[in-house]
C-alpha cells in the first residue's frame, strides 16, 4: 500500500467528504483520517488556528469545525466498517478446506462394555427403589457361599450348581471357591448391618460350565429386603417395579413356586417375552414367558446368621443373571460374545460413559 | 421326571376333559416347571406280531441268522436277521414288505448276502419305541400271530417331562405327582391297593443292621425272598410300554420291577440274584478302609469308613441306596432272588455320592429323602407284580431296624400366613388345603399342631407351611403391594463397587474400549505376571487342564490376549490406536488370603491404520503413564503428592518403566511391555512396543484429595524458566523433589511451582549432560511480587539444585 502523502493537505471538508466513502482500502482510509483528523491534519490544524480568532467568530468558526470533525470521524466509522467487512470476506474466500475429508481422530471413542452399563441400569433401577449397592468377594469360602445360605455339604441342591474349587495355597483350613452366587452380600451384610435395610450386590460369579448357553463366569445382581412387617406381596411389587424401570416400560409378570435352599417361600418370575409380547416366539419357546428372577423369603435358617427371625423381622432377597438381563434388553444374540473381547461388538453394543445412567 | 400320563392315572381320578396342557398348567402352579409334552404315537405300518419258528446261521455271513417267521396263521416267511437275540420261539414284531418304519424307511422282499428275505424283525429303536436297539424286540409269547401291531399296543402315551426342584423327593415319582395334583383340586386320590402276598417258605434269610453304624445312617432294612421265578421273563407289553415312555429301557422281569415300583412309588429297590449270597444274612454296616468296591454298571470305588454298604459274609454286595454291586448282579439265568427296600440317610447317601462321584436314580432319591413309612409296602407290591410277571413263590418279608421317628410337629397360626404373605387365606381353606396335602391337624391354644406327611423331607418351620397354602391357592392370585419409603441410610460396605464403577468410566471417558476377560488363565501365562506372588492359586477342577486353569495374578495377560485376537480378527478398528483396558480382580495370595484385588489395566497400541493427515503416533511408554495417572485423578486420587519411581514390576520393560507411590501405597505400574513377552505374543511389530499400565484400586478408598475451601488470589503469579545442564542420568523426579524440599517454609504463604517443560540431550549440550527447562511459577497471597523478590525466592532453590544434582545453570 503506497501512502499518499500530501494531496489531502489541500482537501477540504466537502472534498473530504466526498473522498471518505471512496477510500479503496483500510489503509487509504487511515491515511485520509490521519490526514485530516491527525495530530497535524488539516481539521486539527485548522482547529488550533481558533486560537487567533475574535471571540464572536471563534465561537461561531468553532461550532463549524466540531460539527465537520464529528460528521468526518462518522463517515470514516462508516467506510471502516464496510472496508472490514469487504477485507472478512475476502479472507475467508481464500481459507477453505474440504470438510467431507475424514476427522482428525486423536483419541478414539471409549465405550463401556455392554455388561457393565447393564450393571449400571440395574444398580439405578435398584437404586430408585432404596437398594443400596454392598460388596462381597469373588472368592469365598465354602461357609459363606453354601453353608450359611442353608446349603449344608450334602443339600442336593449344591450339585446344581457346579462349583470351582480353590487348590489350597497356605496352611488354611478352610475350604475356598469362587463364588457361585452374589448370595455372600446378604450373609456379609446380614452379619454388618441391622434392620431395617435393602441391599443390592452385582457382581462376577463362576460356575463350572461352559456350552452354548453357559459361560464359566457371569454376573448376577442379587437384593435384599429385611423390614420389619415385609412381605411375599412386598417382594412381588418391587421386582415387577425392578423390571419396569430396568426395561424402561411396563411388562406383565407371573410368579410362580421354585425352590431355593435359602428362601421360603421360593419363586421364579416369568416376565411377558420383550420380543412379541406374550403371543409366543422363538426366544419363549412359544410360551409367551421369559424367566428371568429368582426370589423368595429369606429363610429362617439365613436369617439367623443375623440373630433375626422371620416372626418378627421377615425379608425377601432375589437374584437375577445380569447377561440375560442385558441380552432380552439390547438384543444381545449370543452370551458368549460378552466375553470374547471382539472389538467390534464392543463398539456396536457398548456404550459411551456419557450414556450410561 | 418324565410323568406318563396313564401311569398316573393309576393313583388318582383326574378330572373328565383335562388335558395335557391344563395338567401342565396344574403342575406349574405346584412348582414342578414342565419342560415338554410329547405323545410317543407309532409312526408305523404294516408290522405284524410274528413267531420265530427256527433260525439257522447264515451261510455266508457269520453274523447274520436266517429266521423262519410265522407272520399270520399258517404262514411262514424267511427273514435275514443279524440280532444276537434272535431264536426260535420268541415273538417279535415284524415289519412285512410295502411296511414303513419311522425315519422314512420302507421294507422290501430283497437278497441279503444271496438269501431271500421277505420283511425285517424289528427292535424298539427301529418302531420308534424307544431307544432300546441291542436286539430285537422280544414280546410276551401269547400275543396273536398275524395281528397288526397297533392294535396290540396300548394306547399312546402322553409323557410330560417335569422339572422336579430338590426340596420334593416325593415327587420323583408317580405317586407324588398324583398326590400333589389331587390337593390342587385336579382329581381324586385313589387308595393305594392293599396288597395281600401268600407268602410260602422260600430259603432262610435274615436281615440285620450293624451296631456300629452311626446315628440314623440305616433306621430300616427291609428284605425279601423270592424263588421259582421264570429266568429272564419279559415284563408285560403295557409295563414295557410305561417304562419306555418314562425313558427306561426294558430288561427282564426282574430288573423291570424295581425300576416300576421307582418310578411309581418312589422308594427304590435292589434285587440280589440269591444263588450268589454267601451265607443267610444282608448287613447293612460301615464299609471297611481303602475298600475296592465294583458296581454292576461296571463302575470302580475305593471306599472309606464313612460309606455305608450292604454286605454279605463274603464281603461288600452293594453301596447303600446308591448301587448294587456287580458279584451279585441279576442275569438272564436268575430264578432266586433278595428283593430290598431299605431307608437311609440322605446326608449319608448324599455324601457317598459325592465322594465317588456317583450320581443314580436311587441316590437321587435317597438323598432328597424317601417315605421311611413306604418301604415294606413297596416291597410287598413289588413282590406281588413279580409274581403276576414271572411267577415262584414269595417267602417272608424280614426286617432290622425300627424306621423313622415321626417328623416333628410344626405349631403355626394361621393367621401368619396374612402377615408374612401379605394375602388373607380363610382358616378353613388353609385347613382344607393342609389336609389334602397330607398334613395331621391338631388346633391348640396357639393356633396348630401340624403334623406333615411322612413322605415331605424338608417341612419344618411356619414359613415351609405357607408356601404349601400358597402354590395350591397359587402364587398369582398375590397382589402387588409396593412397601413404604425406603429406610433412611444405613450403612453398607459399598465403596469398592463404587471405585469399581467409577474406574470402568474414567478408562472409557479416555478412549479405552472396556473389555471383560477371565479371571482364570493359563498356569504358564499367570505365572510371567506374578510379579513374585507365587506360588499362584490353582482351581482343584479346572475346565481344561491348560487354560483357564490359574486364578489371575494381573489383568495385564487377559487384556493382551484380547488385543492379540483382534490384530488376529483384523478387528482393531479404524482409529490409530487401539486401547483396550479392564477393570477387575486380581488373585495374589498371601499366607492367610486369596489376596484378592481390584485393579484396572490397559494398552495401547498403534493399529497401523492410516490417516490421510499422517496422525499416526505408535503409543510409547509415557501414553500409558498419562493414562494410568488421568485414571487415579478420575477417581480422586491426589496424585500431585505421589512419587515416580523407575522401577516396575518383572513383566515390564526394566529401562522404560515406572511406578507411582503415594507413601506406603503403589498405585500404578506403566511402561513398556517387556521385549520378551512383547516377543511370544502374535501382534504385529507396527503395534509398537505395547504400552502398558495397570492401576491398584483399593488404595483409593484410603487415599483420597481432602476438601479445600475456595481461594481466589488477586495477585497475578510470576512466571520464570530456568534451564539447568546436569547428568543425563538424574531423574526429573529427583530435581522436582529438591526444589520441593528447599521451597519448603516460604514467608507470607508464597508458593512455588516447578514443571518440566523440556528435556534435551544432544549435541548443544556436553556429552553425558542433558539440559532439564523448568517453568518456575510464584505466587503470593499478600501482594504482586517484585523481580528483587522473586529472585530471592528462587535462588536457594537454584543452589539447593546444582549442589544436589551437580547441575549448572544454562543462559
Amino acid at each position: 500500500m503506497i501512502r499518499t502523502q500530501g494531496y489531502t493537505q489541500f482537501m477540504d471538508f466537502s472534498q473530504a467528504q466526498q473522498a471518505i466513502p471512496q477510500a479503496p482500502t483500510l489503509a487509504a482510509l487511515e491515511d485520509l483520517r490521519v490526514s485530516l483528523l491527525g495530530l497535524n491534519g488539516s481539521i486539527t490544524a485548522q482547529l488550533k488556528e481558533l486560537g487567533k480568532l475574535d471571540p464572536e467568530a471563534r465561537k461561531a468558526k468553532g461550532a463549524e469545525l466540531n460539527q465537520q470533525k464529528t460528521a468526518l470521524a462518522e463517515a470514516i466509522a462508516a467506510r471502516k466498517s464496510v472496508l472490514e467487512a469487504a477485507e472478512l470476506e475476502r479472507r475467508l474466500s481464500t481459507e477453505r478446506v474440504d470438510m467431507t475429508l475424514p476427522a482428525s481422530s486423536v483419541l478414539p471413542l471409549g465405550k463401556l462394555h455392554p455388561l457393565s452399563v447393564a450393571m449400571e441400569e440395574i444398580a439405578a433401577a435398584l437404586k430408585a427403589l432404596g437398594f443400596v449397592h454392598a460388596y462381597g468377594p469373588e472368592t469365598e469360602t465354602d461357609d459363606y457361599n453354601f453353608t450359611k445360605l442353608n446349603l449344608p455339604a450334602h443339600h442336593p441342591a449344591r450339585q446344581d450348581q457346579d462349583t470351582f474349587y480353590l487348590t489350597p495355597w497356605a496352611e488354611l483350613k478352610e475350604t475356598y471357591v469362587l463364588r457361585t452366587q452374589t448370595s455372600n452380600v446378604q450373609i456379609r451384610t446380614l452379619e454388618a448391618v441391622a434392620p431395617p435395610f435393602r441391599v443390592m450386590g452385582i457382581g462376577r460369579v463362576f460356575r463350572r460350565d461352559y456350552d452354548l448357553t453357559h459361560t464359566p463366569q457371569f454376573h448376577q445382581v442379587e437384593g435384599m429386603m429385611v423390614e420389619e412387617g415385609t412381605t411375599f406381596a412386598n417382594m412381588a411389587a418391587i421386582l415387577s417395579e425392578f423390571l419396569r424401570r430396568y426395561f424402561g416400560q411396563q411388562f406383565k409378570t407371573r410368579l410362580r413356586p421354585h425352590y431355593f435352599p435359602f428362601t421360603e417361600p421360593g419363586a421364579e418370575v416369568d416376565m411377558e417375552c420383550v420380543f412379541c409380547h406374550g403371543k409366543g416366539c422363538k426366544v419363549c419357546k412359544g410360551t409367551g414367558w421369559l424367566e428371568v428372577l429368582g426370589c423368595g423369603m429369606v429363610h429362617r435358617n439365613v436369617l439367623a446368621v443375623g440373630g433375626l427371625n422371620p416372626e418378627q423381622t421377615p425379608g425377601f432377597a432375589f437374584g437375577a443373571g445380569v447377561e440375560r438381563l442385558a441380552m432380552l434388553k439390547y438384543g444381545v444374540p449370543d452370551l458368549r460374545l460378552f466375553y470374547e473381547s471382539h472389538g467390534q461388538f464392543l463398539r456396536q453394543f457398548g456404550q459411551a460413559p456419557v450414556a450410561a445412567a | 421326571m418324565k410323568l406318563v400320563l396313564s401311569w398316573l392315572t393309576d393313583f388318582i381320578d383326574l378330572q373328565p376333559g383335562l388335558t395335557p396342557q391344563q395338567l401342565a398348567a396344574g403342575l406349574v402352579q405346584l412348582g414342578h416347571e414342565v419342560d415338554e409334552i410329547h405323545a410317543n404315537t407309532p409312526t408305523f405300518t404294516q408290522v405284524v406280531i410274528g413267531k420265530v419258528l427256527a433260525r439257522e446261521p447264515h451261510s455266508n455271513a457269520e453274523r447274520l441268522g436266517v429266521c423262519q417267521v410265522e407272520v399270520a396263521p399258517g404262514v411262514v416267511q424267511q427273514i435275514v436277521c443279524g440280532a444276537p437275540n434272535a431264536r426260535a420261539g420268541i415273538t417279535v414284531a415284524v415289519a412285512l414288505p410295502g411296511a414303513e418304519l419311522p425315519n422314512e424307511v420302507k421294507i422290501k422282499s430283497s437278497k441279503i448276502r444271496d438269501v431271500l428275505s421277505d420283511g425285517m424283525i424289528c427292535s424298539v429303536r427301529e418302531l420308534g419305541l424307544g431307544d432300546e436297539h441291542a436286539g430285537i424286540w422280544e414280546l410276551t409269547t401269547d400275543l396273536p400271530v398275524g395281528t397288526p401291531l397297533h392294535a396290540m399296543l396300548p394306547p399312546p402315551e402322553v409323557v410330560l417331562e417335569v422339572a422336579i426342584t430338590p426340596n420334593r423327593g416325593d415327587c420323583l415319582s408317580h405317586l407324588g405327582l398324583a398326590r400333589d395334583l389331587a390337593a390342587l383340586g385336579l382329581g381324586t386320590l385313589k387308595p393305594l391297593p392293599e396288597i395281600s402276598l401268600q407268602e410260602t417258605p422260600t430259603f432262610p434269610l435274615q436281615a440285620a443292621i450293624e451296631a456300629t453304624l452311626s446315628g440314623p445312617a440305616c433306621p430300616q432294612l427291609n428284605l425279601l425272598p423270592m424263588m421259582g421265578l421264570t429266568a429272564n421273563a419279559p415284563s408285560p407289553a403295557l409295563i414295557q410300554s410305561r417304562l419306555l415312555a418314562a425313558g427306561q429301557r426294558p430288561k427282564n422281569a426282574l430288573v423291570d420291577v424295581t425300576t416300576y415300583i421307582m418310578l411309581a412309588l418312589g422308594q427304590p429297590l435292589h434285587a440280589y440274584d440269591a444263588d450268589k449270597l454267601q451265607g443267610n444274612t444282608l448287613v447293612a454296616k460301615h464299609a471297611a478302609a481303602s475298600e475296592e468296591f465294583t458296581g454292576l454298571t461296571g463302575s470302580k470305588a475305593t471306599l472309606s469308613t464313612e460309606d455305608v454298604v450292604i454286605a454279605d459274609q463274603s464281603g461288600t454286595l452293594g453301596l447303600a441306596g446308591i448301587l448294587g454291586g456287580a458279584s451279585t448282579a441279576i442275569t438272564e439265568r436268575t430264578t432266586r432272588v433278595v428283593l430290598e427296600a431299605a431307608v437311609f440317610d440322605a446326608v449319608k447317601v448324599a455324601l457317598t455320592g459325592q465322594r465317588h462321584q456317583l450320581h443314580t436314580d436311587a441316590k437321587a432319591r435317597f438323598e432328597r429323602g424317601t417315605d421311611p413309612a413306604l418301604a415294606q409296602y413297596a416291597l410287598r407290591t413289588a413282590a406281588h407284580l413279580l409274581q403276576q410277571w414271572a411267577g415262584g413263590t414269595v417267602g417272608e418279608m424280614v426286617t432290622a431296624g425300627e424306621g423313622v421317628a415321626a417328623p416333628a410337629p410344626i405349631r403355626y397360626h394361621p393367621a401368619f400366613f396374612a402377615k408374612y404373605i401379605g394375602m388373607g387365606v380363610p382358616n378353613d381353606r388353609q385347613h382344607s388345603i393342609l389336609t389334602a396335602l397330607g398334613f395331621g391337624i391338631r388346633e391348640i391354644q396357639a393356633g396348630w399342631l401340624l403334623t406333615p406327611p411322612t413322605w415331605r423331607t424338608y417341612m419344618q418351620t411356619p414359613e415351609d407351611v405357607t408356601e404349601e397354602i400358597l402354590r395350591v391357592v397359587g402364587y398369582e392370585s398375590v397382589p402387588h403391594q409396593l412397601p413404604p419409603t425406603a429406610p433412611a441410610q444405613f450403612g453398607v460396605n459399598g465403596k469398592l463397587i463404587e471405585l469399581d464403577r467409577r474406574a470402568r468410566k474414567a478408562l472409557a471417558g479416555q478412549g479405552f474400549l472396556e473389555i471383560l476377560t477371565y479371571s482364570f488363565i493359563g498356569a504358564a501365562n499367570a505365572a510371567q505376571y506374578a510379579n513374585g506372588h507365587t506360588p499362584l492359586i490353582g482351581l482343584a477342577n479346572p475346565l481344561a487342564q491348560t487354560e483357564m486353569t490359574t486364578l489371575r495374578p494381573s489383568l495385564l495377560p487377559g487384556v493382551l490376549g484380547a488385543l492379540a485376537k483382534n490384530f488376529a480378527q483384523s478387528d482393531v478398528g479404524a482409529d490409530a490406536t487401539i486401547q483396550l483396558a479392564e477393570v477387575g480382580k486380581v488373585f495374589r495370595p498371601t499366607a492367610t488370603s486369596t489376596g484378592e484385588a481390584l485393579m484396572a489395566a490397559g494398552v495401547l497400541a498403534a493399529t497401523g491404520a492410516r490417516h490421510w493427515q499422517h496422525l499416526g503416533v505408535v503409543p510409547e511408554a509415557f501414553r500409558a503413564k498419562a493414562a494410568a495417572l488421568q485414571v487415579l485423578e478420575a477417581l480422586g486420587a491426589p496424585v500431585a503428592s505421589g512419587t515416580t519411581l523407575a522401577e516396575a514390576p518383572h513383566h515390564y520393560h526394566p529401562g522404560r518403566s515406572g511406578t507411582l507411590s503415594i507413601g506406603p501405597f503403589a498405585l500404578a505400574h506403566f511402561g513398556e511391555l517387556h521385549p520378551s513377552l512383547r516377543e511370544g505374543l502374535e501382534i504385529p511389530a507396527f503395534a509398537g512396543p505395547l504400552a502398558v499400565f495397570e492401576v491398584y484400586l483399593e488404595p483409593l478408598l484410603k487415599l483420597q484429595n481432602k476438601a479445600r475451601s475456595w481461594q481466589n488470589n488477586p495477585f497475578p503469579p510470576a512466571r520464570r524458566d530456568i534451564s539447568f545442564v546436569l547428568p543425563n542420568t538424574t531423574p526429573a523426579a529427583a530435581v522436582l523433589a529438591t526444589i520441593n524440599k528447599a521451597s519448603k517454609g516460604l514467608p507470607n504463604a508464597t508458593t512455588v511451582q516447578a514443571e518440566i517443560f523440556d528435556c534435551y540431550t544432544g549435541d548443544k549440550v556436553p556429552a553425558g549432560q542433558m539440559a532439564l527447562g523448568l517453568a518456575f511459577t510464584l505466587q503470593s497471597p499478600e501482594k504482586t511480587l517484585t523481580e528483587a523478590e522473586i529472585q530471592a525466592i528462587l535462588a536457594p532453590m537454584i543452589a539447593a539444585v546444582q549442589t544436589a544434582h551437580t547441575a549448572s545453570v544454562r543462559s
